[in-house]
């Protein structure tokens, strides 16, 4: 499409009074802006705390259960001269 | 520890300020031409900019280096796109009879002087559509005014028939 026919779409854009700013504009996003923050920063709290839950979970778990041992041989050797 | 963090609050804000004043009025203009309201009873618009500018104060320390405006400008696109279907209807703005996806290249085209590749990047879109969703809203606009007499006395008609009885 042409300049001109752009220029004017922009001139219509443009046209008619601008819309007001609203004066607590600020105080409400600043205010919205640093709930965010913090729940931001509260959730990343959050999954670093479970997964220091889970490992310790798991360290204990380990401890106790010991499941790395090998399981008990289901052979038994052969016998021989008795 | 404590009173750094106060400061960079203090200071963040301050810097944030300031980007309000440059960038508020023009962002609400972008706002209010997308939800199709007029500039004097934008309450759609007013919740999409203080989304969009609540998100920018979050991200002010992320954003290294990138211009706070476009991040914003960004999330009012994404933030309409969501709630397109919600914002649809016309409110009796000039971008009224265009579709949100229509409305929203428009804006970012002609009034905020967007190049196609960047808005076709943020709406994921090929540039093709782009220019063709363009061309549309452009070509409905520009007939929208040189037939905007002639739909005001129809609608004055329809409003006559509706009164009477």
């Amino acid at each position: 499409m042409s300049d001109r026919k752009e220029n004017e779409v922009r001139r219509l854009l443009g046209a008619g009074a601008a819309p007001q700013v609203p004066a607590d504009l600020l105080d409400d996003v600043v205010r919205r802006g640093t709930r965010l923050l913090r729940r931001r920063v509260l959730a990343r709290r959050l999954v670093w705390w479970l997964a220091l839950a889970g490992f310790l979970a798991f360290v204990v778990w380990a401890a106790v259960a010991d499941p790395f041992a090998p399981p008990p041989s289901e052979v038994t050797p052969p016998l021989h001269g008795w | 520890m404590r009173e750094r963090q106060a400061y960079q609050v203090v200071r963040r804000t301050r810097e944030f300020e300031s980007f309000v004043a440059g960038a508020a009025g023009r962002l609400l203009h972008a706002a209010t031409l997308l939800t199709a309201e007029p500039a004097e009873d934008n309450p759609r618009a007013r919740r999409l900019l203080s989304a969009a500018l609540a998100r920018t104060y979050a991200a002010w320390n992320r954003l290294h280096g990138e211009d706070p405006y476009t991040f914003a400008r960004q999330q009012l696109a994404y933030r309409f796109l969501m709630m397109s279907w919600r914002l649809r209807e016309d409110r009796g703005g000039v971008l009224g009879p265009l579709s949100p996806q229509e409305r929203l290249v428009l804006v970012l085209r002609v009034h905020e002087g967007v190049a196609e590749e960047q808005t076709a990047a943020l709406l994921g879109l090929p540039m093709e559509r782009v220019r063709t969703l363009c061309f549309r809203a452009m070509s409905i606009v520009l007939a929208g005014r040189s037939d905007a007499l002639r739909l005001t006395s129809a609608e004055t008609l329809r409003g006559v028939a509706r009164v009477r009885p």
